[in-house]
């Protein structure tokens, strides 16, 4: 004998192994003889009888809710018997339980015949044209959505209530005992409608398969070729997904995969702007530097070269990679820190630089005040800070910061749309893409940065009691069009 | 076949529903894009996880049905189903019970009955996340022989674990989304845990005292009497249906074993674990656990102590958590973080709470969050909680828990549960 694993233990299945249309006659004689006992033609107890071996083999399903429904069904039943003095001949008792015997017959024809069973004999009457077509067709979706109803609704509710219990989420977290109550008790309601937008999706995907499909096939060829003959790429804009309900802070630009080796590459070849390698020829081979975000290391290099001892900063793994090569060339000048802002007492250096958007990143991870605080103590003499910063501003609506080969990188398209400002703090999305033999990588994410008027950063140095003064405006690769002043700091006062 | 990787949250799922059309009407101008590439006018979709709508609990009628209503005879259907079944060694499912299957046989269950149709695309997401090594390789080999074969169309296959495909050769990969810098988040958040401490609550281990387990008429464990002692994360492994899960219940109080008992013990004190109180339990599939409020709302950074507010200032900080996201929107892998993260902070602060069980908690997760809460588990165990672990990831939890955690291995063979050390 063949059983089936059940939830309720194990249910043998000698009922299915009959073939399917003994099954149905099995089915449709109990109906029969349940309206024959009704109407007292036939004795109660042979239905009975049939009942409890056809129950023993396997084609009802006994499971603890269906027993506590015969029990509630029984109820009228006992309080019948007794009031009529026990008589079992009652014609009332005869036919209520006669009646209450059609969920048998009910239970045999879902239990004892299988879905799939049923969906052949209505695919089979499908077939066939005219009116039987559209009932079968209803008949069969019918069946999924009572069915989808029955099962899954019911296990989804038990299942969300259990794993809330078990893990006693919600118990202990500031919300408030009101809020939890109304979760606990929406929670029910929700899972029906998700169930139920499910079963929606389930059988709009049974019915409209084949007809959506052929609709489909058309368009979608020619708007391929189409887009072939004008040489645009078939894999446009909206292809562009990726973690768009994050807001990414500026420094976080850098995790994107390959990023820094796209910027490496870029910047390796690009020229230092001239005010910078004026300022850095100004400086005296003795003098000591720390060099805050020194990235590929190309100013680091024209410092070394000049016999300057530089201390860099820098967070990211593979800029230190290249930095550690420097350091071979010029043993003892060069140290590497990894990190984003140095731990390290700043006094002991003489100058300090930040380029290339490094005093931005930093002011929007710690707050202007807290970074010109932490730079005003370098104090010593003829010590400065030099840093750039975007004094201009003027992003379009849509522009590219980088299109083209990146060595290694493979083909690189980098893009941003500007979507205004609030009180200080833009907003952007960037758009990166990077093509590299048979893999296509994406990112489109939101970028949000908070960037001070230059007059504001002026004042706010000139509180911490450093001097600034200005450059030019510098042309340099950077975001959004803007276009960089390069700021010195000096102290007021010295320190003896 | 494509591949489309990318951290949790990338949007491969909300890639996948278009090109399948299920969720989204206004994607279809992508769909007239893609679709061509993958030369299909038909597609079939296989959603992530394993919750979705059954219209049975026979595994026989959930596979076989879509054959049928296809014209397939009954005859024909079922010997289909049983080969290929067979094929991947999950014939004895077609006799069972759909609710009574673990979670990766039900996984495999979704991909059967996704891979029944006769369609040009199969949009598969996140596959073979819940299934063991040896069925995912089996899994694995057979939809590289499909995706060869000319009778089959083609294969998109999402994943946010890309180790977990190594051995599929793919036409094309496409990766969406950005990951922050594993590296740097793993050590910056092992020296944030250094500095923080949970209550410390004593040191826990859990007995089993002669302990029989043999759920559904299946004997898993006979007569059993071990020490699970503390200072320990147990990692819980075995092949689909094994019976972890069941052995995970047993172990929290939440199922009554058939014979013997388990016992939890603080010092002298002995007690049974009981569930929902002293030991609390992470579903395999955890859908409700969180309500309508926000990430941050939901999480209890309002009204929580500061480890707890500097935790999940970590997790703001890195992205790896949107405090202003709905608690249940976002994700399959958000919603699955967001989750297992509301379990343990409620665990962390309770007091009452000795026992902590996961259920396959890292399942869709990318790395730097698997890796981070696999860090975090380290913790707990160190702070006191017996804690154990169903998964197909040991490794990682081997190299993220800590220096400070040892971590053991529990498996079922021969009636028995045997431990090792990792």
């Amino acid at each position: 004998m063949r059983f089936m694993m059940t939830q309720s233990g194990v249910r043998p299945e000698a009922f299915h192994k009959l073939p399917l249309p003994v099954r149905v006659w099995v089915a449709v004689l109990f109906l029969l003889c349940n309206t024959m006992v009704v109407f007292g033609f036939i004795p109660l107890s042979w239905l009975a009888g049939a009942g409890v071996l056809l129950a023993l083999g396997g084609a009802l399903r006994l499971t603890a809710g269906r027993l506590l429904l015969v029990l509630f069904i029984s109820i009228p039943f006992f309080v019948g018997l007794a009031v009529s003095g026990f008589n079992w001949h009652h014609p009332f008792l005869r036919r209520y339980v006669g009646a209450s015997f059609y969920l048998v017959a009910a239970g045999l024809l879902t239990d004892g015949i299988r879905i799939e069973e049923w969906i052949r004999v209505f695919t089979r009457i499908r077939r066939k044209r005219g009116w039987c077509t559209l009932i079968a067709e209803r008949t069969i979706d019918s069946m999924l959505g009572i069915a989808v109803g029955r099962i899954s609704v019911g296990q989804a509710v038990r299942g969300e209530r259990e794993a809330r219990r078990m893990a006693s989420v919600g118990s202990w977290a500031g919300k408030r005992r009101l809020a939890h109550l109304l979760d606990q008790l929406a929670l029910p309601f929700r899972s029906v409608v998700e169930s139920f937008e499910a079963l929606e999706v389930a059988l709009s995907s049974w019915n409209q398969r084949t007809a959506r499909n052929a609709l489909q096939a058309g368009p979608a060829v020619e708007s391929a070729s189409t887009a072939a003959k004008l040489g645009r790429p078939l894999v446009g804009p909206a292809l562009l997904f990726g973690n768009s309900s994050r807001v990414c802070r500026l420094v976080d630009v850098y995790d994107f995969p390959r990023f820094t080796e796209f910027v490496a590459y870029v910047f390796s070849s690009a020229p230092i702007a001239p005010l910078w390698m004026q300022k850095v020829e100004s400086l005296s081979p003795s003098d000591s530097v720390l060099e805050i975000g020194p990235g590929s290391g190309r100013l680091t290099a024209k410092l070394l070269e000049r016999g300057i001892s530089v201390t860099a900063v820098e967070r990211h793994e593979l800029f230190c990679r290249r930095l550690a090569r420097l350091e071979e060339s010029w043993p003892g000048l060069l140290s590497v820190i990894g990190g984003v802002f140095p731990d390290v007492d700043l006094r002991q250096y003489k100058h300090v630089l930040l380029h290339q958007n490094v005093f931005l990143e930093l002011i929007n991870q710690r707050g202007l005040k807290t970074i010109l605080k932490a730079l005003n103590d370098v104090r010593t003499c003829d010590g400065r800070i030099l840093l750039d910063f975007p004094a201009r501003f003027s992003p379009q609506a849509n522009g590219i910061i980088y299109q083209g080969e990146a060595g290694e990188v493979g083909r690189v398209k980098y893009e941003y749309s500007y979507n205004g400002s609030s009180r200080g703090v833009h907003s952007a999305t960037l758009s990166y893409e990077i093509s590299q033999a048979k893999n296509w990588f994406c990112v489109r994410t939101p970028l949000e940065f908070f960037l001070p008027d230059i007059g504001d950063v002026l004042s706010e140095a000139q509180n911490s009691h450093l001097r600034a003064t200005v450059s030019p405006l510098v042309d340099t690769l950077t975001f959004f069009d803007c276009r960089l002043q390069l700021i010195e700091l000096t102290a007021w006062t010295e320190l003896p | 076949m494509f591949q489309l990787a990318g951290p949790t949250g990338s949007g491969k799922t909300r890639l996948l529903s278009v090109l399948a059309d299920v969720s989204n009407p206004a994607g279809m101008e992508l769909r007239q894009i893609l679709l061509p590439l993958l030369s299909a006018t038909s597609t079939s979709l296989l959603p992530q996880g394993i919750r979705r709508p059954v219209f049975s609990r026979a595994v026989r009628s959930l596979l076989t049905v879509p054959l049928v209503y296809a014209g397939s005879s009954l005859t024909e259907a079922e010997a289909k189903v049983r080969a290929l079944l067979n094929r991947f060694s999950f014939g004895y499912l077609l006799n069972r019970d759909y609710f009574t299957l673990s979670g990766g046989e039900r996984q495999f269950v979704g991909l059967f009955s996704t891979l029944m149709w006769d369609v040009d695309a199969y949009l598969l997401d996140d596959p073979i996340a819940m299934l063991d090594q040896k069925r995912a390789a089996e899994t694995v080999a057979v939809l590289n022989e499909y995706s060869q074969g000319e009778e089959r169309g083609s294969f998109v296959l999402a994943t946010s674990n890309i180790e977990s495909h190594a051995g599929l050769q793919f036409d094309e990969t496409v990766h969406v989304g950005y990951c922050p810098d594993v590296g740097t988040c793993a050590r910056q958040l092992e020296s944030l845990l250094a500095r923080e401490s949970c209550a410390l609550r004593g040191e826990t281990g859990v007995d089993l005292d002669s302990l029989t387990v043999a759920p559904f008429g299946r004997r898993l464990v006979s007569d059993q009497t071990l020490h699970l002692g503390p200072g320990r994360l147990f990692l819980l492994t075995g092949n689909n249906g094994e019976g972890k899960t069941c052995l995970l219940h047993t172990l929290g109080g939440l199922r009554s074993p058939t014979a013997g008992r388990v016992r939890l013990r603080m010092g002298d004190v002995e007690s049974a674990p009981a569930a929902g109180e002293t030991a609390l339990y992470f579903p395999q599939e955890p859908a409700g656990l969180l309500g309508f409020g926000s990430v941050r709302e939901e999480l209890g950074a309002g009204a929580s102590p500061l480890w707890w507010t500097r935790i999940l200032e970590f997790f703001y900080d890195w992205q790896l958590l949107d405090p202003a996201a709905h608690g249940t929107e976002g994700s399959f892998g958000e919603v699955r973080f967001r989750s297992v993260l509301a379990m343990i902070g409620g665990a962390a602060r309770s007091k009452k709470t000795r026992i902590l069980l996961f259920d396959e908690p890292d399942v869709s997760l990318d790395d730097l969050r698997a890796g981070s809460l696999a860090a975090l588990l380290g913790w707990l165990v160190k702070g006191g909680f017996w804690t154990c672990v169903t998964t197909h990831r040991p490794q990682l939890y081997k190299a993220c828990c800590g220096p400070c955690t040892k971590v053991t291995r529990l498996s079922l063979a021969d009636k028995e549960l045997r431990q090792c050390d990792l």
